[in-house]
């Protein structure tokens, strides 16, 4: 039996976890949910359990979105999926993330379809297949 | 706050009723509430004695300042159940309700943001949630969502 696909959702507000775990969850996937209030946090939870992808917001107290990503790259992390979850959804964000091999982009408020969306390009077979 | 450095001239945050429009969008898409412009309802539960929350988002960038929502806890519960689509009869925690008002306005404001300035980069501190006796309204934007009153103001550094 193959490991179900493990995502890690790094935000400082406990109620939009939730809510971005619901959204996971309504999608019927097969998927292993970690949370983490900040970057910190979130790489003491990378270094702990294998993560196939990160939902990460950017502005967080005690380390922000691209201070998380920056790091995983330096930990050589590349190999885990990055997405950002956002109100922030100028321009000059999107480039400086796109920089931190950030290839999926969540707007806030989304619909619970736009997560739906992202996990099926992260990962193609989900609802237990 | 900091002052900008480059030459980027921000626009006024009150074009195009870029507040009202992200406030709107906001409470409809992630709390499936109804925005309409204020009536006479919206404007008593103003004017009479009431408590409030408010829920504030420091933003900087080409534009710095704070941007404030100001709603009832009736409505704040109401928004809350729709948010984590749980039962409204389940009163919600303090911390929690705090958490999700915080959020609120944390959408709100980079949805604004985003409207006015879609350029540009701007960095928001993490929203402040306080229980207040009296809704100041000036200068202040009034809509009326699930027909109750939810006020906006907007402090922007170096307009008056």
């Amino acid at each position: 039996m193959s490991p179900r696909f493990a995502i890690l959702i790094v935000d400082d507000s406990t109620m939009m976890r939730a809510v971005i775990k619901r959204a996971v969850q309504m999608t019927g996937a097969d998927v292993e949910i970690a949370e983490a209030a900040n970057g910190r946090e979130a790489l003491d939870v990378l270094e702990a359990r294998p993560v196939d992808a990160v939902f990460t917001d950017i502005n967080m107290p005690v380390m922000s979105g691209p201070e998380l990503l920056r790091e995983m790259t330096h930990r050589g992390w590349s190999h885990i999926r990055r997405v950002v979850v956002s109100t922030d959804g100028s321009g000059a964000r999107r480039e400086e993330v796109r920089a931190l091999e950030v290839s999926l982009y969540i707007n806030k408020p989304f619909a619970p379809e736009a997560v739906r969306d992202v996990l099926a390009q992260l990962c193609p077979h989900p609802a237990g297949a | 706050m900091s002052s900008p450095s480059s030459v980027h001239t921000p626009p006024a945050p009150e074009t195009a009723g870029a507040v009202v429009n992200a406030v709107s969008t906001v409470c409809e898409r992630s709390f499936f509430a109804l925005v309409e412009p204020p009536g006479p309802r919206q404007r008593q539960a103003v004017a009479g004695g009431n408590r409030w929350y408010e829920a504030t988002v420091a933003f900087d960038g080409p534009l710095a300042g704070r941007f404030c929502i100001v709603l009832p806890p009736d409505l704040a519960h109401e928004l809350f159940a729709a948010f984590l689509g749980c039962d409204e009869a389940q009163p919600a925690g303090e911390s929690a309700l705090h958490d999700v008002l915080g959020e609120l306005a944390n959408m709100a404001c980079g949805r604004w943001l985003t409207l006015i300035d879609g350029a540009a980069c701007f960095t928001l501190a993490h929203p402040s949630v306080r229980s207040v006796d009296e809704a100041n309204m000036a200068g202040a934007t009034l809509l009326a969502v699930n027909e109750q009153p939810l006020i906006v103001s907007l402090e922007v550094a170096g307009r008056p």
